[in-house]
Order: structure tokens, then sequence, then C-alpha cells
């Protein structure tokens, strides 16, 4: 070892115990990042063993090495570029064969490679014995029996896999046969893959050779010589010839007739069990006529849980804020600018944000349970249905409903969508799917215009917040995405427990990435907020506030606080009204004026990009009232009382129910921006979301406004 | 060799042979992966009722979306 660090890539297929056994290897040392221009998720972890390190680098969980998916692409990549001194394939011995089939590309690629049978306890209830010794000739590989959540073989593995680091073990990489005549076919293309200059020798000659011949359009894509070029296309054809079927068909049925013919010398079952209780749980977990209910019944679960079980901590976090504020407030000159920013502006502003932290961490942690149990994979079975038809997957459900609490989670839950532009269209939807944060804002107007039929609306507005994401994913898959929503394939792994320890860290690692936002995009887009409404700072008020305040403060009474604080918000609300958010919305006033809305609104909905319970705060400055929030009687009185200037009332429930309609569809918020924007990638998508969003909002809105204008419906 | 249907057609708890699949190269290079090759055996475990079926191929149980099993002839 040169640099005396090690390095260990593991591999293996989804739900092999991957990521327990690299939780066990590396602790808490673990590093999450994004591999370079994808958003596949790079874990690697440290560690010191015999005073040497060892980096540990978790792939992706592929079946595998195709160039078809992004996880394989970055897998594939990451093992030719960047050399590892042993890989370690994670395979679940319950379930050997499949789960060779990684192995045997691996041994084709020619990694050093070291075989760890997890579930090995799985596999020996089930009476399954290995002739590790034969099994490890017929592979060329060491094998280590694990479990991995036990930690049973882990040493083992460790130890195992520096003596392959090391070279102390030598591994003998075996050839797989694909039939006489396929074999002939590879050792002739070997030598021209030799010889041709767009292959320096990184990757081994007859792995080239393979994936030429199963028309891997990546590795094709470097042939330079026409000789290589033209043996490959006759390979092709030959194998379509002589087997009937297309070559990467034909490569994998071998393959597995490979793994099949070591199985049979080497592995004997003892016991048939079949019926287990994992199918036990999923006749009716997945029963025809209950599944759908059961799982509409835990998701409901899920949310009441979390919105009442939040409730507590995010009072706290919001007092914990106000202290912060005071105290940190007390070293600043009040009145100041410096003070407006640092108080108001960044305390305030990230305090809002930070607000969300539980709702987010207990949704995550559900879903991190809901996944760990296996019972997201019946979810999109039960959903697939159904999301087909409007041109979804069946695994933008779950997304979807998260999106009802936040639409960040959502977002970020889009990962688990295999298919890059199903993933797109449930991303580009979800703003649609109403979010905790636009509740204050129903509770607000219809408290105060609605207070009849509150729940009908209610249910009205996330109905329809459903209906637009419904049929926008329908337009969207006609016209920008076009196509079919790609078929799913997926495994249906076994039921198990999920271990606290895995489901603690997955949530950890989903509420970092909310608390590095919230550091980033979100204390930017406060600040900047904070400027529009507080600048320009001079301002010449028009009454003499100061003037009136003394004489409040000189009259005797119970009420000089309140008289004070009133006259101070009032000040307050003079500035607002002439700083450019103020200004910004008395230009755009003409523009929202046909949905109802004058301009104290317009400035609440661009407050609303921070977070959508801005719009509510902002509205309590505008129309004085110091502590506004959506309890406020004051408020709600002064919203029902609030006239344009011809004398006309702002808000009659009809123009309510518009602004209730227009928070609901327009952009989301900063936050749900800049996620997609992370998550696509690109400044195409969030750019389209923001415009897409916010004209669907702007034509319902008028629409609703002036139909109901003119049949004179909800005007009083 | 009539005896080909779809694998929408195949009864719950039925074992088949799996002939051919009809579909663009990648999704059946990842059917491959997941053991779903021609030859390999099948037995339908749980069906919706215009979605999805699980099948069962070798130790493993596998979704499958209408679409694509529709366009998988069994016997
Ligand atoms: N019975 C058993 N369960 C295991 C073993 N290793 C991991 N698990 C469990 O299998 C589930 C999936 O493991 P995980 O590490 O998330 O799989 P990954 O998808 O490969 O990363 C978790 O609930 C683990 O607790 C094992 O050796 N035996």
């Amino acid at each position: 070892m040169q640099d005396n660090v090690i390095k260990i890539a593991l591999a293996g297929n989804p739900n092999s115990g991957k990521t327990t056994i690299f939780n066990s290897i590396t602790g808490a040392r673990q590093r999450v990042g994004n591999y370079p221009g994808v958003t596949v998720e790079k874990k690697e972890g440290s560690k010191c063993c015999d005073g040497q390190t060892v980096n540990v680098v978790d792939l992706p969980g592929i079946y595998s090495l195709t160039a078809y998916s992004v996880e394989e692409l970055v897998a594939r990549d990451y093992l030719i570029n960047e050399k590892p001194n042993v890989v370690i394939d994670v395979i679940d011995a319950s379930n050997l064969e499949r789960n060779l089939y990684l192995a045997v590309q691996l041994i084709e690629l020619g990694v050093p490679l070291l075989l760890a049978f997890n579930m090995s306890d799985v596999a020996k209830q089930r009476g399954v014995n290995f002739d590790l010794e034969l099994l490890s000739k017929l592979f060329g590989a060491p094998i280590v029996l694990t479990v991995g959540h036990k930690g049973k073989g882990h040493e083992e593995l460790l130890e195992t896999a520096l003596k392959v680091a090391r070279g102390e073990i030598k591994y003998h990489p075996v050839k797989v046969s694909y039939g006489k005549r396929i074999d002939r076919l590879i050792d002739g293309i070997e030598p021209l893959v030799k010889a041709d200059p767009g292959f320096t020798g990184r990757r081994p000659a007859r792995w080239v050779a393979l994936k030429l011949l199963e028309n891997d359009s990546r590795v094709f894509g470097d042939v330079k010589s026409p000789a290589l070029a033209e043996a490959v296309k006759e390979g092709v054809e030959y194998i379509q010839k002589i087997a009937g079927d297309s070559p990467e068909t034909v490569m994998a049925e071998r393959r597995y007739g490979f793994i099949s013919g070591a199985c049979q010398e080497a592995v004997k079952t003892t016991v048939e069990l079949r019926h287990d209780w994992s199918d036990r749980i999923d006749a009716v977990m997945t029963n025809k006529l209950l599944g759908l209910p059961i799982f509409l019944a835990l998701m409901w679960l899920m949310f009441k849980f979390t919105f009442v079980a939040s409730e507590p901590f995010m009072g706290w976090i919001e007092s914990l804020f106000e202290i912060l504020g005071n105290a940190v407030g007390r070293f600043l000159t009040a009145g100041s600018a410096i003070h407006s920013l640092v108080v108001d502006g960044i305390i305030g502003g990230v305090g809002g944000v930070l607000v969300f932290v539980p709702i987010i961490g207990l949704l995550f942690l559900f879903m991190a349970v809901l996944e760990g149990t296996g019972y997201m994979a019946r979810a999109a079975f039960i959903m697939d249905g159904y999301m087909h038809k409007i041109g979804l997957h069946g695994q933008s459900f779950i997304p979807m409903i998260l999106g009802f609490g936040c639409t960040v989670p959502g977002i970020m839950a889009c990962r688990i969508i295999p298919d890059r532009r199903d993933r797109l269209a449930t991303i580009l939807v979800l703003p649609f799917m109403s979010c905790g944060a636009r509740l204050p804002i129903y509770s607000l107007f219809i408290g105060a215009f609605f207070a009849k039929n509150g729940g009908t609306i209610l249910f009205t507005l996330y109905g329809l917040g459903i209906l637009a994401a419904l049929v926008s994913a329908k337009l969207l898959r006609k016209f920008v995405l076009k196509g079919e929503a790609s078929p799913l394939v997926m495994e249906l792994p076994p039921y198990r427990v999920p271990t606290v320890r895995g489901v603690l860290l997955q949530t950890w690692e989903q509420v970092r990435m909310y608390l590095k936002k919230a550091g980033t995009i979100i204390l930017l887009g406060s600040v900047l907020i904070w400027f529009l409404s507080s600048f320009p700072w001079d301002h010449d008020y028009s009454f003499d506030y100061e003037a009136e305040m003394a004489k409040a403060q000189d009259a005797k009474g119970d009420e000089v606080e309140g008289r004070i604080a009133e006259i101070e918000a009032r000040m307050h609300a003079d500035k607002l009204r002439s700083s450019y958010a103020g200004r910004l919305g008395r230009v755009i006033e003409p523009l929202i004026e046909p949905l109802g809305f004058d301009w104290r609104i317009g400035v609440a909905l661009i407050g609303g990009l921070v977070a959508k319970e801005v719009v509510v705060s902002t509205l309590g400055t505008l129309y004085s009232v110091s502590e506004a929030n959506e309890e406020s009687h004051t408020l709600r009185e002064r919203l029902q009382s609030a006239k344009w200037p011809n004398g006309r009332k702002v808000y009659t429930p009809l123009a309510a129910f518009s602004l209730m309609v227009f928070s609901l569809l327009y952009l989301p918020c900063f936050a749900a921006i800049a996620t997609v924007r992370k998550e696509t990638g690109t400044y195409k998508w969030p750019l389209f979301v923001l415009t897409y969003t916010t004209s669907v909002a702007w034509i319902v809105s008028f629409a609703i406004y002036q139909v109901g204008s003119f049949f004179r419906i909800g005007i009083h | 060799m009539d005896n080909k249907v779809p694998l929408t057609a195949v009864k719950l708890g039925q074992k088949v042979k799996l002939r051919s699949v009809n579909a663009g190269q990648g999704l059946k290079c990842r059917l491959s992966a997941m053991g779903i090759v021609p030859g390999a055996e099948l037995m339908v475990v749980n069906t919706t009722f215009a979605g999805p079926m699980v099948v069962m191929v070798k130790d493993s149980k596998v979704i499958l979306g209408r679409g694509i099993a529709m366009k998988m002839m069994v016997e």
C-alpha cells in the first residue's frame, strides 16, 4: 500500500442489507454527498484498523452493471475509475441466484472481489446449506457469511477484505462460459479491443468485448477502430441468428445458466418451506379489496400523528427564536437597520423555517420505518394501477402524499422513482399538493368568511390541489415529457423489522439536508424579503406618530401599552406601504385586481415566497395588528372591514376564496424551488415550475373571481 | 407452440415459463437483472384489479406493471 489508505467499495442488490453492513463498519463517521453531476447519493465512511485507514464507499444498490440506469453507470464508473482495493459484494444469501448475477458481472469487470453472504440467518432458517469452499472456487472469490443487523461475521469480513486488498489472498478470476460459439466469438473480439486506441486497458478487454456485444452504448462510444466496430456488428447478428434473441438477453440467460449450474453443485436445500409470515401479512396488506383502504388509513395516521406530535416542538422552537431574537437584539441599537436585519431578517427568517424541522423529521421518520419494513414497495404495488392512468408511476404516490405535509421532503422523496421522466413529472406537479404551510392561510380566511361551511371549503381546496396536480401530470406527459410512464418493475422484498439505528440515521440524513438549505437559500431569501419590506429606511411619515405616541405615553390608564403598540403597528404599516415591497405590491396591483386582490395582498403573496405562512404574518403587519396569527380575531375583523379606495369591501367571501385558491396554486416557497433546482440539476425546471404554477394560479383565480362576480355569488 | 399467452392471462398460483419479452432494451435489461429472462420459471402470487401483479421468480418476488406484464409471453 503506497498511501496507506485502503479503499473498500460496497456493492450489492437493493435490500441485501448493504446499508446495514455499511453502517456497522463505519459507525457514525459518514459523509453523504452526490456523485458529480447526478443526484445519486454517495455515502462514504472511514475506519481505522491495524493502524491503517480504511475508506468505505457505499455504491448505489443495483442489480446489474448495464448502461441503462444512472445508478448502475455511477457504480460502474466508480469501479473503473477509482480502482478500489477491494469490492465487497453484499449478497442476500436467501435469494442467492438472483444476487449472484451482479457478482458475476463484478467478476467480469475484474475487480478484486469479496462476497459477503448476508442474511445467512434467513438462509439457514430455510434449510439452505452452502459449500463455501466450492462456491468460492467456482466464483473465484473468498466468501464470508454475515448477519447484517446482528453484526455477525463483520470482523471476519473486514479482515478478509484487508487481506484481499493487500493481495494476501490471491483471487483467480473465473471465466463465465457463454457457450462454445459465443465464447469463440468473444475470444475473437478481445484482441481487436486490445488493439483499439479507444481502450487504454483500464477496462479488461474481455469485459469490453462482452459489453460491446451487449450493445452497451457507453462502451461502444469509445470504439475507434473500424475493424472492431465491424466485428461487433457481425457478432451481434451472429448471436441473434444462433440464439434467436437479442444478445443482451442471451448473455443474461447464459449468466443465469452459469449461476444455476454452480448453485446446483454447491448449494443444498434441505427443507421446503414456502409460506412464511411475510406472505401471510401480504395476504391482508396487499389484498385486492383491503389494500387500498389500509394504505389510505396508514397515510392518514401518519399525518395525524405528525401534526399532533410536532406541535409542542414547534411551539418550543418558536419561543426559542423569540428569546434568541430578544437577547441578541439587546446588544444592537433598537430601531437601527442592523437591529432589524439581525432580529427580523435573519433570526426571524431562519426561525420561521426551522419551525418546520419537527414536521419534516417526523414525516421522514415514518417514511424510514415504512421503507425499512418493506411496506413502501407494497404501496407502489397498490397505487400503480391508478397512478398509471394519469401518466405517473406507482412510486410517484408516496412523494405526493408527503407533499401534503411539506413540498420539500416530497420532492426529495422523488428519488425513489427510477425513471428520470417519471421523476420529473412527479416533481413538477408536487407543488400543487397543498402543503401544511398553506393551512394557516386557509384557517385565517375560512375563520373570517366561511365560518359556517369551513370543512367543505377546506376539502374543496385540497381537492382542487389534487385535481391541478393530476391534470398537470396528464398535460405534461402529453406535451412536455412525452410518452407513457415507464412500467413498474421492482422487487417486493419480504417484510423485515427495521433497525432503530438504520431508521434514525436515514431520518437524520434528510433533516440535515433541510437544515443545510435553511442555512443557505432560505436565509438569503428571508434577508431579501426583509430588505424589500424595510427599505427605504428613512421614510417621511405622512403623520406624526411620534407625537401621538408621546401623547399616549402621557395618558394614564390600563390601555397605554395597547395604545402604543397600535400606533407602532400603524407606523409600521405606513412604512411598509412605501417600502420597495409595498411599491412592488402597488405596481402589480393592476395585475391582481381582476382576481379581487389589492396591493396589500400583493405584498403578502410576495412575502409568501419565503414560506407560505408568511402571507398571514405580512397581512397582519399590513393591517396594523402587531401580533397577528390565524387566531387573531382583530385581524379577522380588520379583514372583514377592509375597503378599496372607492369604499367597496376588499374581502368578499368570493375574493377570500379566490385568494385561498391563489395561495394554494401559486409558486411554492423558495425552499421548494431550490429543492427542484437541486433535484433536477437544472435551472430550466425550477423556472418552469415558477411560471407554470403562477399562471395556473392566476387563470383559476381569475375565472373564479370573474365568474363569481358575474353571477353575484359570494360578494356580500 | 400455440400455447403462448401473455402473463396477464395467467391465473394466481400458476407456474409458467417465460418465453419472450417484447420491450425496449432498457426494460429488458432491468428484467434480466431481476432474474426474469427467457426460460425462467415464474409464478403469479398476487394481482390487483387493473394494475400490476407480483410474480415469484427464483427466490424473490417482483412487482410487474400491467403494461409490461402484457408484453411478456409465457407458456
Ligand atoms: N434477517 C436478516 N436481516 C438483515 C440482515 N442484514 C440486514 N437485514 C435487514 O434487512 C433490511 C434491509 O437492509 P438494508 O441495509 O436497508 O438493505 P439495503 O437496501 O441493501 O441497503 C433491514 O431491515 C435490515 O435490518 C441479515 O443478515 N439478516
